[in-house]
């Protein structure tokens, strides 16, 4: 069987991607098990990364929505798509060096959308189902586990108000590796399915499996490990923004986000939805800080996540739009220099990361929202 | 366009329903492992306590399980 070169860059470039979002999404997993100390920061990011790779397997129905859903995939072909990767994965890093948990979900369909709307034109792009499958869950998603975390932090303080609070906080502590194993597994289930969607796109673009076809297990494997690895080295950045800059969490509220988390994205996935983990995280750890009496919700922090997430699709749109004409004019040369910028920015914005480095020895030294003398106590 | 405000809805009810569960049983198992302490301390045992608390929190993997089953079967 003949591969044409094209194809092959979408397959590396896609788990190129499914990496950085292994790698930026490990806050999803860990963050609120990380700054809560249920689980330290090496061990953590360990149980996301097998977390991610034991989900990986066990859905296909997201992956689908994305090789047949949100773009006409007869009408557009290899270039395309990995100029959609391209700008998801500038999104990615960008985001990555600032701290912000922007969704890789999102910044992958925006790529994927406008590199089409500049490649083909915009009848390519299934708007419906753009706002049906993607615009609606975005703003869904949030509040859903917003609500869900709040609820639950409302019931668990209420519960354990006289409890001793040392045995409390080991209860919630063993909880959140449950939790925790459970939010990786769901992640890698909801994510890890969009790089399949996107490499059976490829394939199905380049000619090499029909129309609706499913993902080949190699697909599915690859797509796993990728995420996994990711996850295993770790966006401590985003960790922190996540775990320690939104609010101040305590067990209690680390168990709840977490198990508010997973309860959404694996209710998404079981129906088909493909919900942002990201924003399904950061409306629970929103929503599990305003359930805690004593907590403070850092509104100025959460206000510039939530610009990030506003950002993400029209940003990672308008790099895919630029890729894609520099790919399609430029024939083999041009796909190969968009690499070469690729390569250049990431090793660029490395270069920019190491003037702050942050790292699991230091992922949970950030100021607390509001400093407390018995934190765990504080809300009982 | 269609939008799946049915499945939305479920995803909401399903979420919203499960964490309260949830936390009720976390919150048992707490009270539960809570009391077992205080009585080892005043030297009453308080087993019965601690079968509950352990009872509650596998209740909470069970919903785990469960939910990753519903994920691979549907």
């Amino acid at each position: 069987m003949h591969i044409p070169l094209i194809v092959v860059a979408v397959i590396v470039t896609a788990l190129i991607f499914d990496f950085t979002c292994g790698f930026h999404e490990a806050s999803d997993a860990v963050a609120t098990s990380v700054a809560t100390g249920a689980l330290k920061p090496r061990i953590a990011v360990t149980v996301g990364a097998v977390g991610n790779l034991v989900g990986a397997f066990l859905s296909i129905k997201i992956a689908l929505t994305i090789s047949n859903g949100i773009v006409d995939d007869t009408r557009i072909t290899p270039t395309v798509v990995f100029a959609g990767l391209f700008g998801a994965i500038m999104w990615n890093l960008i985001t990555w060096v600032i701290g912000m948990p922007s969704s890789s979900t999102h910044a992958l369909y925006g790529g994927l959308i406008g590199a089409t709307f500049v490649a083909v034109g915009g009848n390519a792009v299934h708007f419906g189902k753009v706002t049906s499958s993607f615009l609606i869950p975005a703003v869904a998603a949030p509040l859903i586990a917003g609500i869900a975390a709040l609820v639950g932090t409302l019931i668990s303080y209420r519960m354990v108000r006289k409890a001793n609070q040392r045995v409390t906080t080991r209860v919630y502590r063993s909880g959140q590796v449950v939790s925790a194993s459970m939010m990786a597994m769901a992640h890698g289930t909801n994510d890890g399915q969009k790089t399949m969607g996107v490499i059976t796109l490829a394939l199905v673009t380049g000619g090499l499996l029909p129309h609706n076809a499913h993902p080949p297990v190699w697909v599915i494997v690859s797509a796993g490990v990728g995420i996994g690895l990711g996850t295993f080295f770790g966006g401590w950045r985003i960790i922190r923004t996540v775990g320690k800059r939104l609010t101040d969490i305590m067990s209690p509220q680390g168990f709840v986000a977490e198990a508010s988390s997973a309860a959404v994205v694996l209710a998404s996935a079981h129906l088909g939805l493909a919900l942002s983990t990201t924003h399904v995280c950061g409306g629970a750890v929103i929503g599990s800080g305003l359930g805690r009496r004593d907590a403070e919700v850092r509104w100025g922090v959460a206000g510039r996540i939530l610009l990030t997430w506003v950002l993400t699709p029209p940003a990672a749109a308008a790099v895919s739009g630029v890729a894609v004409v520099v790919a399609s004019d430029g024939g083999t040369a041009g796909t190969v220099g968009v690499a070469a910028v690729g390569v250049v920015v990431a090793v660029a914005i490395y270069l920019l990361s190491r003037r702050n480095p942050v790292h699991a020895r230091n992922v949970n030294d950030a100021p607390s929202v509001r400093p407390a003398a018995t934190p765990e106590a504080a809300s009982a | 366009m269609h939008i799946a405000w049915n499945a939305i809805g479920s995803v909401a009810a399903a979420s919203l329903g499960t964490i309260v569960v949830v936390a009720v049983l976390i919150g048992l198992a707490a009270l539960g492992m809570s009391r077992y302490a205080r009585g080892r301390t005043q030297g009453n045992g308080g087993t019965l306590s601690a079968v509950g608390a352990g009872i509650a929190f596998l209740g909470c993997v069970a919903i785990a399980v469960f939910g990753l089953y519903l994920t691979v079967v549907r």
